[in-house]
């Protein structure tokens, strides 16, 4: 953990927008939307509902709404509704995600634009 | 010039150092005027006499309770604070002072470190401010981190968890109930001590709380946290300005004193304290 760090514990909602140079950890909730120019983690018992923007994203909690990154991993407990736009996408089996997902080229930094293939895994 | 105020409990600690003390202050020319405090409440009278008289450098000769008392006292002026430890400290191990020996080249060297202060509804604190619920029992700190041995204490009665909310510089609210809280300047926590450094200059004050666990003992969960991110009752925001309310009172300590309560608002006053430093890695 780097000091400069975020950790949103498991009974605690954060409503609003938040923006991080650092890691975001999320235990709990977020109603709204969160920013980090480095990585973002949902674990197991955090919920998302809002837009979530970072370089690498780990879903292991539920997200309901958008996410932008260069990578997004969703694990065995992962929920994601909705869509998604990143270079490299992961999803592990028992993982869900529901909605549309964009590929976004490594070296741009293009935003959700289109509704391409839709998976439910 | 220098001007020293040594703690009246410390005076015989002192007297066992002084001759090699004022030889080595002779040596390096900072050799001044010597106080003793007989009170941390007399301290405001004599910074304030110290300033009249003009000194450059107001230099705490003891243990963190005095630094923090004589740094509330410089913050926004011209004079720098230097710090002469007695005995470990927060405030001293972070600036890397080591023994006495040391802080005495240190104060020499002159390197001068603007450093953030924080604000409780327009009260003045230095390092950390602790929430309690209570008003006449001050909270100690529990840490596992490399200040643990000087952040030692005996377990503090646990408390009621009871609803606040935050209000974050405006731009998000954090809701949650919470059995302990503390705000830092600085982190005592974590293993790096340049981080430790950094963080008293980062624009920022460090908001850390728990609904299992006392103020006391937040800083020692956030310990277990650096090794394992999946520890999920403890957490921490970062903000130069917010707003804690909370359902029943909550009381925030400084240095053993009760400097705010709930509604409180807390900002920071960045690089307001001149203090006298240890080298930067």
């Amino acid at each position: 953990m780097r000091w400069n760090d975020f950790i949103i514990g498991q009974n605690v909602t954060l409503t609003g927008d938040l923006k991080s140079i650092s890691n975001i950890y999320i235990h709990g909730q977020i109603e709204g939307n969160a920013q980090s120019d480095a990585n973002i983690s949902i674990h197991d018992s955090g919920v998302v509902k809002g837009k979530l923007e970072c370089v690498e994203l780990e879903v292991s909690g539920t997200i309901e709404g958008e996410a932008q990154a260069k990578k997004i991993h969703i694990t065995p407990t992962g929920k994601f509704l909705g869509n998604l736009a990143t270079s490299v996408l992961r999803i592990d089996e028992d993982a869900s995600f529901i909605g549309c997902s964009k590929r976004i080229d490594r070296r741009t930094d293009s935003r959700l634009t289109n509704t391409d293939p839709v998976y439910e895994v | 010039m220098y001007y020293y105020i040594i703690e009246k409990s410390k005076q015989k600690d002192f007297e066992k150092i002084e001759p090699k003390v004022k030889e080595i202050l002779t040596n390096f020319d900072i050799l001044g005027e010597f106080i003793y405090a007989e009170n941390i409440v007399d301290i405001p009278d004599i910074v304030k006499t110290a300033l009249d008289k003009g000194f450059s450098t107001i230099v705490a000769v003891g243990n963190d309770y005095l630094a923090n008392a004589v740094a509330v006292n410089l913050i926004n002026t011209k004079t720098t604070l230097g710090i002469l430890p007695l005995e470990d400290g927060v405030l001293s191990l972070s600036l890397g002072l080591g023994n006495w020996k040391n802080a005495c080249e240190i104060l020499a060297a002159r390197r001068v470190l603007l450093m953030d202060t924080g604000l409780a509804n327009d009260k003045p604190f230095v390092t950390e401010v602790l929430a309690h619920q209570s008003p006449d029992i001050a909270p100690q700190i529990k840490s596992s981190s490399i200040l643990s041995k000087i952040l030692g204490s005996p377990k503090s009665d646990p408390s009621e968890s009871i609803p606040i909310n935050i209000n974050i510089n405006d731009e998000y609210e954090v809701a949650s109930d919470i059995t302990g809280l503390i705000i830092g300047n600085l982190r005592p926590y974590g293993k790096d001590l340049e981080s430790i450094r950094q963080s008293m200059i980062d624009n920022n004050l460090h908001i850390s709380f728990s609904d299992k666990v006392d103020s006391g003992t937040v800083y020692s969960q956030i310990g277990v946290i650096d090794n394992n991110t999946k520890q999920s009752n403890i957490s921490i925001f970062h903000a130069n300005s917010f707003t804690i309310q909370s359902e029943k009172p909550l009381f925030f300590w400084s240095s053993g004193q009760v400097i705010a309560r709930t509604p409180a608002t807390f900002s920071l006053e960045p690089q307001s304290l001149k203090i006298i430093s240890g080298r930067l890695r």
